[in-house]
């Protein structure tokens, strides 16, 4: 598969080409966020909806982080005041994460839209994200 | 920009978020439409919204065009830690604008995403038809 070659030079630095080549899923996820940094804008009435360069770079750090290859394209979307929002979902399962302008990070699990289990992720502390995604995925 | 609670906005009086990010709601099982903890955080702890009793509907409906919209009570947003406060500055125009402003959570901490979510699961989405007919403030039918 080709990807445009903004696309590519956007996530090349932190998302091997390997990966994304072979990982739907990633793709849609870059393609998404390239969307979000590209038509994000000051709406009066609602909120800033402008990515801020830490949630993107920290969006990013997540997706290359997700050892996970057999996950379901995800849902992204602005965080009013600069983050982002991404949101897988398998059946009655999701899975957040939501990363505010600072580039902290909560990451929540939902069943039947019940929370089951959430966690903090502050600055750029490693955490066990794939543990979420292979819950969502039904795998041990 | 300093707030202040408006202590008289209590009960049922009835808030609307325009919901700009079409993924800013997600369908339940069931097929309908519920927002998400999304549509009502705000990295700077200020979200955006309108008292459908003081705005203009058709001038929501002229500035985001088939939008839909998320109908939430005060009492609804104050029992999930927010406080609410005017601010019609903020609404360019549009008349009735408020934000709600997060008290009970550290902002950015996973209790403040519980409390968007909480809040987000009282409301009610609305298609962009509404404002053409405001007697329709029934939920969407295709939700």
């Amino acid at each position: 598969m080709e990807y445009p070659k903004d696309i590519r030079a956007a996530t090349s630095e932190l998302v091997p080409t390997s990966l994304s080549d072979s990982a739907p899923w990633l793709y849609s996820a870059l393609s998404q966020l390239h969307e979000l940094e590209r038509f994000g804008s000051d709406v009066r009435g609602v909120g800033d909806l402008r990515v801020s360069d830490n949630a993107s770079t920290k969006t990013r750090t997540l997706l290359s982080l997700i050892e996970v290859d057999t996950l379901p394209p995800p849902t992204l979307c602005p965080i009013s005041g600069g983050g982002v929002g991404m949101r897988w979902n398998v059946g009655r399962r999701e899975v957040e994460f939501t990363t505010f302008a600072s580039g902290s990070t909560v990451m929540a699990k939902l069943e039947n839209s019940q929370l089951v289990d959430d966690s903090d992720l502050p600055g750029n502390q490693i955490a066990d994200l794939n543990s979420y995604l292979k819950w969502l995925v039904g795998a041990r | 920009m300093c707030f202040e609670d408006d202590g008289a906005l209590q009960g049922d009086i009835e808030l609307v978020r325009v919901l700009v990010s079409r993924d800013w709601c997600t369908t339940r099982e069931d097929g309908s439409e519920r927002s998400s903890s999304a549509a009502f955080l705000e990295s700077t702890n200020q979200a955006s919204c309108f008292i459908l009793g003081e705005t203009n509907l058709e001038l929501i409906a002229a500035r985001f065009p088939d939008k839909k919209i998320a109908i939430v009570t005060a009492t609804a947003a104050r029992e999930a830690g927010f406080v609410i406060a005017r601010d019609e500055e903020g609404g360019d125009g549009i008349p009735g604008h408020v934000v709600l402003i997060q008290r009970e959570a550290r902002p950015e901490s996973k209790h403040h995403v519980r409390l968007a979510r909480q809040l987000a699961n009282t409301a009610r989405v609305v298609g962009p038809s509404l404002s053409r007919d405001r007697s329709g403030l029934q939920p969407d039918p295709t939700s």
